[in-house]
């Protein structure tokens, strides 16, 4: 955010208070096809990654998770079947197209026992003090306005030990993967999204946003700086993808 | 390697295993009650870290794991696959085991009542009518290649010792045995025998020293 009360929104500088009614415009563009695409734009490496997510959740029957940005419900899912009958899975997002398309999901797959859906903004997280185990948020903090309020609203909810992991697009470690990746998401990747849904304007807001947000160095800076301790990070696919995970002191 | 490429072939091998079980769901089911963690950990060719349970589809195969490790095995890869032949010979297979034995009867029992109804499966994939004849075909020519096999092993095992002369037989051989069993015995006995006459001689002069 700068002095002028503006933030980014991908490659411009937008009000503040402009931002997440733009976010909220790509999301409700893209809902509807938005796991299709992301099978298209990853191959289907994004399940990968949020394999590993599960993995390092280290979530276990009777834990209370809270998924943000939850879209689609991908995490949510296992989520549900990891924490059993006595646990409890929040599906969440800004954006009410996502959680549609997320409960929908569910429902289909039969999932009704233990996830709760809530249309929530992460800055200012609606639940009281210590109440979650694990929060998760996948490919949703580089569309949060002010990141740094948000991981102090999360901060506020973890349970003391609870865990947050952070799953978002990075910085390349490699100089070649760099330019490669660079051609891949400013030429090839709004053409395929005007090719699915019409829609290049959107993707091309994905691929500028990601250039924006922060590197993996700077987010566990500010993960520190929010009060979150034992910070790391995984690189994934040369670092076109990190996994930050913070415990709450 | 990067984790990516491994967490693709974990998850490749996990679906494979699991696409399977859905033939055997007596099987499947049996796997879900099994919540305890068996870390598998292969020394060469690449290291590796693999933990294992059970879940409601069947197996769950994670590279990444902060639950408690119940049995951890250890080994190189192919000492595993020889192992995933014949799951009980673990003595002597350059694999070791850490940890309860417990779990690890549990999945041996597992593996061995395994009945994966490929019948069914190869129906789903190439028809109803050509699934059972193929899924038969199969079978027979893996009976065939089996006996085959423990043909070749009795033929050789007869040929090298009684045509070519160039092992014993087994007779000489347990005769050996036998022989250096006996040699053993006698070596053992004789000192036996020299230590107590050294004992003796010692006794003896402690008493004679004034």
């Amino acid at each position: 955010m700068t002095e002028k009360n503006t933030t980014h929104f991908g490659f411009q500088e937008v009000p503040v208070e402009e931002k997440a009614h733009r976010v909220a415009d790509v999301f409700h563009s893209v809902a509807g096809k938005y796991d299709l695409m992301n099978d298209l734009m990853s191959g289907g490496v994004h399940r990968l990654w949020k394999r590993f997510t599960i993995e390092l959740s280290a979530v276990r029957p009777g834990h209370k998770v809270l998924d943000i940005a939850g879209g689609t419900g991908d995490l949510a899912y296992k989520f549900s079947t990891l924490v059993g009958d006595d646990g409890q899975v929040i599906l969440s997002d800004i954006n009410s197209s996502m959680l549609n398309v997320g409960r929908d999901r569910l429902i289909d797959l039969g999932v009704n026992q233990n996830v709760q859906y809530v249309q929530l903004d992460a800055q200012h997280i609606p639940f009281d003090e210590d109440s979650f185990d694990c929060i998760t948020i996948s490919f949703g903090l580089r569309n949060v306005t002010d990141k740094d309020l948000a991981l102090r609203s999360i901060l506020r909810v973890l349970k003391p030990g609870g865990r947050l992991l952070v799953l978002e697009f990075s910085k390349p470690k490699n100089a070649l993967l760099e330019k490669v990746y660079d051609q891949y998401s400013f030429r090839l990747l709004p053409a395929i999204g005007k090719l699915i849904t019409n829609d290049a304007e959107s993707y091309r807001y994905l691929a500028e946003s990601i250039r924006m947000h922060p590197d993996q160095e700077t987010l566990k800076g500010m993960m520190a700086d929010a009060g979150f301790e034992n910070i790391e990070y995984h690189n994934m696919t040369g670092g076109i993808v990190a996994l930050h995970k913070g415990i709450k002191p | 390697m990067d984790q990516t490429i491994q967490y693709a072939i974990i998850a490749g091998i996990e679906k494979s295993i699991n696409t399977a079980l859905t033939y055997d769901p007596a099987t499947q089911k049996k796997m879900a009650k099994i919540h305890d963690i068996l870390a598998i950990n292969i020394t060469s060719p690449l290291a590796a870290t693999l933990y294992i349970r059970g879940q409601e589809n069947g197996v769950a195969i994670m590279s990444y794991c902060e639950a408690t490790v119940t049995s951890q095995l250890e080994g190189p890869a192919f000492a595993f696959l020889n192992l995933l032949n014949n799951p009980h010979a673990l003595t002597n297979s350059g694999v070791s085991l850490t940890g309860s034995t417990q779990l690890l009867q549990q999945w041996q029992v597992i593996i061995d009542t395994l009945d994966i109804d490929w019948d069914d499966a190869l129906g789903d994939v190439i028809g109803d009518t050509a699934g059972p004849i193929a899924s038969k075909g199969i079978k027979q020519y893996i009976q065939w290649w089996r006996q085959q096999a423990q043909e070749h092993q009795r033929l050789i095992s007869e040929y090298l010792p009684e045509e070519l002369r160039v092992v014993p037989s087994k007779p000489e051989v347990d005769g050996f045995i036998n022989d250096i069993s006996d040699l053993n015995l006698h070596v053992d006995r004789i000192a036996a025998r020299v230590n107590r006459i050294q004992q003796a001689w010692l006794n003896r002069q402690n008493t004679h020293t004034p």
